[in-house]
């Protein structure tokens, strides 16, 4: 997901890091206390591919491009990151406070952020929280 | 006008919905769980606990159940009519709007 799809969150203040090639911008378990957006380079969540039903092309790794909000969906519905996303290439990375996303994301209507993290559940919920009857 | 949320209790092993009822309402869990049925009905492939919200991107696509809907336990829920949902997207400003259309799609693709 690009970052333009939120306009509302204010990135020009935020805090900058370079990240070496190979080496994990998120790593898996980390808190979901920061949304990254990948400034510059290339990343990839190896395995964390939704299944897109019908259509899905078996491919199961995500890769982010400049201007690529990084596991957002895990962001808003987890209290861990699932996926490592790691540099491919000398990547820039903006790491914003998720306290300040949700001020931003409900400065406007306070059910935009709860009705987010709702549907972003309803996509991520891991596989553990599957049961057998 | 909007309908005013309503409250359900169910029984364990009681259907909520089935699959391919419309799907006009969604629900808060308030006690128990709900259970979100395979096509086989073998698995449950989903779990909704205590203070979870589901059913919103079935009712934004307008759409009906995929998967049928199972009381896991003595199980109470507040069930909101779809037009409560789509009054207050109504009200959102159209970015928040045009983000959670956005991931509804890719939680209940068509």
């Amino acid at each position: 997901m690009q970052a333009d799809l939120l306009p509302f969150i204010d990135w020009k203040d935020q805090p900058r890091r370079v990240i070496a090639p190979s080496d994990k911008i998120i790593v898996c378990g980390e808190p979901t206390d920061t949304l990254f957006l990948l400034e510059t380079g290339v990343a990839v969540a190896y395995g964390a591919a939704l299944n897109t039903g019908p259509t899905d092309d078996g491919n199961k790794d995500v890769h982010y491009q400049a201007g690529a909000l990084l596991s957002l969906l895990e962001m808003l519905a987890l209290e861990s990151y699932l996926h490592d996303v790691c540099a491919l290439e000398e990547c820039r990375v903006i790491g914003i406070n998720r306290l300040e996303v949700k001020t931003m994301w409900q400065r406007q209507n306070q059910l935009a952020w709860p009705l987010s993290c709702s549907i972003a559940a309803t996509i991520t919920q891991p596989e553990d929280r599957r049961i057998r009857l | 006008m909007a309908k005013k949320p309503h409250d359900i209790r169910l029984f364990h092993g009681e259907a909520l919905f089935c699959a391919g009822q419309p799907a006009r309402h969604f629900f808060l869990v308030n006690s128990g769980a709900i259970c979100i049925l395979d096509e086989a009905g073998t698995s449950a492939i989903k779990q909704f606990l205590p203070g979870e919200l589901f059913g919103i991107p079935e009712v934004m696509a307008n759409g009906e159940w995929k998967n049928t809907a199972l009381a896991q336990g003595a199980t109470t829920l507040t069930s909101f009519a779809a037009s409560n949902l789509f009054r207050s997207l109504d009200e959102m400003p159209r970015e928040q709007r045009e983000f959670i259309e956005h991931i509804a799609q890719l939680a209940c693709p068509a």
